[in-house]
């Protein structure tokens, strides 16, 4: 076993986890991450902040900070209210930073939510997004006259859907399916995405498009051009096709996910992070002294990490932070209680598009307003232990549509509460 | 003895056509499958001009290259050469060896009697050994064929029937009633006298033992000094045969009666004869091809410095060298993929079966399960060059390997891994239709094809199929790889393996492992594939039994 | 522990340079492998059968116990067998039965399996070392570092470096005094495994690789395994494409020049 020591572990790579890291690496501690393909990867890159409050009148918000304040007021329990809006637009502001250092640039003021365009066809409000997707904030706002280009064999992006659903309040929405140059039978965003590194292609795809142009002014394609090299692409489309060229996200497998990966994977070791992908949690061990020792491997044990503390960062049930057993649900690192429905029979509600949701949404570990974790008796479960993101219960950030921006949030407020109590001696 | 010497003429003259035979059949043969005729003659005065390398000649005759099998082998290999030459020299051309030297020559005279027991010695010594090596190595062992088996018997059989004449010769009182009558002229005392110097110098046993008081042994010796040493030196000079002599003495008598020593005389021709009449035969004639193989490499190490210039003398190199295996097994002992033959029992994988059945692909003689096996040895060969470096007969093997290897990966011949890419699924499916399940698939210690456990965690995310570097770099993964990653998982899930073994994707897969990493349920994807194609493998093997 | 040298089967005749570059290098750090005769790694007989895939790595540990030794390997493919071999052997009992068994009757066994290291591993235990002896020879070229795969994946088995975000190749080139540029295609494979089975396939990914190091702005690719650089010196493209070289070469060149 190769042993290593930090000051933070992170554990967990999803958008909390890699945030966390990010966060300490920042503020000068040493790091080591642990985590595996989640959530993460089937994203689609947009920064929710809220975009819904309350879940069960479906009301959707441009204004996410005052829905927030409302929020607060209404859900007690909720990760928001243990935060205030100044942090979690300073988180945002970091991580975007980042992100942008990387070549993945964001947009959006972060003052109201964008409406962006989906594969479905419905209107998403989000807070920050891809800046290769905001042009479709202003098409689409603008109604002006569009062209979404869908592909042969791209299964998870439909023209016809687009039209079909959009189309109802965007006449000047046109679509065209045309064949991907190179590339026929089924096709995957990645591998797209590599292709169009080429200049050539590039200009193939153009000659493509053109026939269909019309009088466009925007060309929507579906999220796949480029990974880091993606506002090269797209500034080169645009200039070929004389149009402002945009993107929409895809179905997964989803291309954001590819590229937030290689963003982290970059920047990460960069800033010192010992990043051990693809490994987990196999073991814990709390030390009276107020550090951990971590075994983390893959299929056996592979390092034995000393770590003065550590950050839960492990999502929900894709990210198998936490696990549905018999009987209820586990947290699967520590074990520590989970917040959740009286029984398995409470999890779910009859019907699947409930718009109050489903209980067992809502579970996850209790926690304090240093989102340090609660264990059995309510008393904090370890002075050197934080949690963030999906983890956390009192939310639902799939029909809140608040993901993002509450893990980034929460990773960074847990790592400011870190770094105080690091740097005054514990 | 006449009767060897008439029947020497027309055995002579049947090797000679032999040989001529099987060098005609080697012009005939293309190893690369390419080289014309012409270009084959072309090259006829380049092998002549090899007669004169002086390299060559070096290690011919220090046997230089046997030293890569380390000094045991070498040690082994110099008895066995410097005996067989030398009993050549001392003794079958014995008298124009002497007459070179200004000697008289007698068979039984010094320095004859003694160097032909001293090379005999060395002869038996190293066939001993060699002989050894044969039985107490199992690997070489079980590779040895009846061919092997039959050189050591003719080789070992001239040699101790050689000894054995003698010794009988030497115990005979016959030969020596008859010679005293010939060319001694004495009364009884001295023959008397002449029997004790007989009996205790030259291992005669006569039928009553002769007195051998020292007066009567001095008298004698004087008499033999003047009428019998200048033909006869004593048996301590052929100490072998004067060994085996004293230890077959008690059935002297009987042997006389059997006339032993006229058989064994005619054993010894006939074993003579016999080794002369199969030299055009297989590794007989390495006698004449080993030395030819070692005047062709010229001394060089290196597989790369042994190109020659024309495709002619390339192919000429490729016959001379095929023609020069013993089938020592050096090779074998030190294959690097060795393990391979242990498991699979795939003979070719081990490069002295592969030379041979080289030579038959090349003739065109190999099919059905010998082809395969063929092929098989031939793409599991790792290229090392081992055997290369310890051939004792200099064989640019690494050549010999890549050269039929490329033709065979030409005409499909190399193994599924090269074939079935390039197929349709059904091509595929049928190839491997009706195979059972091998008994290498039941006993293989990991099962994740047939064990629906693999699969629980799949929920199509299609996350392998995205990072694959495979699909990336097919323009038409749909026509090229019939399914993607997760599709031959989904296959494999409804239990269908023949279709994912029909799947381009199976057999395109470039095991880089990406899908199994990137898996975020545990799917072992890249190991699901591998066993596929292994499986595709043991049944194709296992198929053909 | 000392450690034996394990070349594998492909630089003997397909990659000689390489071999005596590596063994160069690690003189230049004062390390002396140990030169014993071992057999193939088992890589390309994982296609035949696990268990002889599995026997031909045993052999090779079996052989370092033996002679009390660890192995370092510059050959990326026999590294991962060897690893993913040791792997499946720790976890599958009734596969290490039966290998014991075959070793056995060649009068081997394995009491335990010895460590295996990379070249690239055993550089950036050196790191000092190479810094002081390299100096600014290479004046900061631009070099692609070139993983490749089998090092890497599958992580749970290979022990090398993390399989999506590696470091240690860079660390190595910048110790060196070459200036590793980020690319795209870095962690992928160089496509040789399908040479003479798809070809056209072979080239596409290989040559996809040369392009996006070029694209990146690097003059050398840089590679630490057989494989991967015999097939990118067998690579031509249309355009002017990055020499790849070996980081043993690499190294050496960056000596040579200081001095």
């Amino acid at each position: 076993m190769i042993d290593i020591s930090c000051d933070v572990m992170v554990i967990g790579a999803g958008h909390a986890g890699m945030a966390a890291a990010l966060f300490a690496a920042q503020k000068g501690l040493s790091v080591a991450q642990a985590g595996t393909t989640g959530g993460i990867d089937f994203g689609s890159g947009f920064i929710d902040v809220l975009g819904v409050h309350p879940t069960a009148k479906l009301l959707e918000h441009d204004d996410p900070w005052s829905a927030m304040d409302s929020l607060r007021r209404e859900i007690p329990d909720h990760p928001y209210t243990r935060l205030k809006t100044d942090e979690i637009k300073e988180s945002l502001r970091e991580f975007i930073a980042f992100l942008d250092a990387q070549g993945l640039p964001y947009g959006g003021d972060g003052q109201s939510n964008l409406r962006l365009p989906t594969p479905a066809g419905t209107v998403k409000r989000t807070c920050r997004a891809p800046q290769t997707m905001i042009p479709g904030a202003d098409a689409l706002a603008s109604k002006a006259p569009c062209l979404a280009v869908a592909f042969d064999g791209l299964k998870g992006f439909s023209g016809h859907q687009l039209t079909e659903t959009l189309g109802r309040h965007w006449p000047a929405l046109k679509s065209a399916t045309i064949r991907f140059p190179g590339l026929d039978g089924e096709l995957f965003p990645e591998h797209m995405a590599l292709a169009l590194s080429d200049a050539k292609r590039r200009e193939a795809l153009a000659e493509a498009v053109r026939p269909h142009l019309g009088d466009a002014q925007y060309v929507a394609f579906p999220a796949m051009l480029g990974i880091l090299d993606c506002t090269k692409i797209t500034t080169h489309l645009s200039q070929l096709l004389g149009a402002t060229v945009f993107e929409i996200p895809t179905l997964p497998p989803p291309i954001m996910g590819t590229r937030l990966r290689a963003a982290f994977d970059r920047g990460l070791p960069a800033l010192g992070v010992r990043t051990l992908s693809q490994k987990t949690v196999r073991g814990t061990q709390k030390h009276p002294s107020g550090g951990f020792t971590f075994t983390v491997g893959g299929a056996r044990d592979e390092y034995r990490v000393s770590a003065r503390s550590a950050i839960l960062a492990t999502g929900r049930f894709f990210g198998k932070g936490l696990r549905q057993e018999m009987h209820g649900i586990r947290e699967t690192v520590f074990d520590i209680p989970v917040a959740q429905p009286s029984g398995p029979d409470e999890w779910y509600s009859q019907e699947f598009f409930d718009p109050k949701g489903h209980p067992a949404d809502r579970s996850g570990v209790r926690f304090d307003s240093s989102f340090r974790p609660l264990g059995p008796d309510g008393q904090v479960y370890h002075q050197n232990l934080r949690a963030a993101g999906a983890i956390l219960c009192g939310h639902d950030w799939i029909r809140e549509k608040c993901g993002t921006g509450l893990a980034v949030a929460t990773a960074w407020k847990a790592v400011q509460s870190l770094t105080e109590q690091l740097e005054g001696g514990n | 003895m006449d009767l060897f010497y008439a029947a020497l003429l027309p055995v002579l003259t049947l090797a000679v056509l032999g040989l001529a035979f099987r060098a005609a059949r080697a012009m005939r043969s293309r190893l690369d499958g390419v080289t014309g005729l012409k270009d084959r003659l072309k090259a006829l005065p380049g092998i002549a001009a090899t007669l004169l390398s002086p390299k060559g000649w070096f290690d011919i005759l220090t046997l230089r290259r046997s030293l890569g099998g380390g000094p045991w082998r070498w040690m082994t290999a110099a008895l066995i050469h410097a005996g067989f030459i030398g009993l050549l020299v001392v003794h079958a051309f014995g008298p124009w060896t002497a007459d070179l030297f200004d000697l008289y020559y007698e068979a039984t005279l010094d320095p004859f009697y003694f160097l032909r027991d001293l090379f005999g010695f060395m002869l038996c010594l190293g066939l001993l050994m060699v002989i050894c090596r044969r039985l107490f190595m199992p690997r070489l062992r079980r590779i040895t064929r009846p061919m092997d088996w039959a050189l050591l018997i003719i080789v070992a059989g001239i040699g101790l029937s050689g000894v054995f004449w003698q010794a009988a010769k030497s115990v005979s009182p016959a030969a020596f009633e008859r010679m005293t009558e010939e060319y001694f002229y004495g009364g009884e005392e001295e023959v008397a006298a002449l029997k004790a110097v007989w009996t205790v110098d030259y291992d005669v046993v006569f039928p009553r033992r002769p007195d051998t008081s020292p007066e009567t042994l001095e008298f004698g010796r004087e008499l033999n000094a003047d009428s019998c040493s200048s033909c006869h030196a004593p048996a301590s000079s052929a100490f072998m045969s004067s060994a085996v002599a004293k230890v077959i003495s008690p059935a002297a008598p009987a042997l006389e009666r059997i006339d032993a020593a006229a058989a064994l005389g005619t054993l010894h021709g006939l074993f003579i004869l016999a080794g002369i009449l199969l030299l055009p035969i297989g590794k007989f004639a390495h006698v004449l091809t080993t030395p030819l193989n070692l005047l062709r490499r010229r001394g060089r190490s290196s597989s790369e410095a042994a190109r020659e210039r024309s495709s002619g003398e390339m192919e000429a190199a490729r016959q001379e060298g095929l023609a020069a295996c013993t089938h020592c097994g050096e090779c074998s002992l030190r294959c690097s993929v060795a393990p391979a033959y242990d498991v699979l029992g795939i003979r070719p994988v081990l490069p002295s079966e592969k030379i041979g059945e080289l030579g038959a692909y090349a003739s065109g003689r190999l099919s059905g399960k010998r082809l395969d096996d063929f092929g098989s040895g031939s793409r599991i060969c790792s290229q090392c060059g081992r055997c290369t470096d310890v051939c004792p007969s200099g064989i640019d093997l690494q050549d010999l390997w890549l050269s039929s290897l490329k033709r065979l990966k030409e005409e499909k011949l190399a193994g599924p891994q090269y074939y079935m890419p390039g197929k349709s699924p059904s091509q595929r499916m049928t190839a491997l239709r009706g195979l059972a399940e091998s008994r290498a698939e039941r006993a293989r210690a990991e099962k994740l094809v047939a064990r629906k456990e693999s699969y629980l965690g799949c929920v199509q995310c299609t996350t392998c199929t995205s990072v694959c570097t495979v699909v990336n770099a097919s323009a038409n993964p749909a026509r090229e790889l019939d399914f993607t990653p997760q599709q031959v998982m989904n296959l494999l899930r409804m239990g269908l393996v023949d279709h994912a073994l029909g799947a381009g994707m199976t057999w395109n897969c470039v095991t880089c492992y990406k899908c199994q990493e990137h898996c975020p349920q545990g799917v072992p994807v890249a190991d699901v594939l591998f066993e596929l194609r292994n499986i595709a493998n043991a049944r194709l093997r296992e198929g053909e039994d | 522990m000392q450690f034996a040298w394990f070349p594998g089967c492909k630089i003997a005749y397909h990659q000689p340079q390489y071999g005596r570059d590596a063994l160069d290098v690690c003189a230049a750090l004062g390390l002396e492998p140990a030169s014993m005769e071992f057999n193939c790694c088992g890589w390309p007989l994982r296609q035949e059968s696990l268990r002889t895939s599995a026997l031909a790595a045993a052999r090779n540990f079996a052989l370092a116990n033996a002679a009390g030794l660890d192995i370092v390997t510059p050959c990326k493919c026999c590294y991962g067998n060897l690893k993913v071999m040791a792997h499946k052997l720790q976890t599958l009992p009734e596969l290490r039965t039966t290998i014991d068994a075959h070793l056995q009757s060649e009068g081997l066994s394995l009491a335990e399996i010895p460590r295996v290291l990379h070249l690239l591993t055993v550089m950036d235990q050196n790191l000092d070392k190479l810094r002081e002896l390299a100096g600014n020879g290479l004046g900061g070229s631009p070099v692609a570092a070139s993983y490749g795969c089998h090092a890497l994946r599958p992580s749970e088995a290979t022990d090398f470096d993390d399989p999506l975000a590696p470091t240690v190749f860079e660390r190595v080139l910048k110790a060196l005094g070459a200036e590793p540029v980020p690319w795209q295609l870095r962690v992928e494979c160089c496509g040789h495994f399908m040479r003479d089975r798809n070809d056209a396939m072979a080239d596409s990914i290989g040559l996809s690789k040369l392009r996006d190091a070029a694209g990146a702005g690097a003059e050398t690719v840089a590679t630490a395994c057989t494989y991967c650089q015999m097939q990118f010196e067998g690579l031509t493209g249309d355009e002017e494409l990055p020499a790849a070289e070996t980081v043993a070469s690499v190294a050496l060149r960056a000596m040579r020049r200081k001095s």
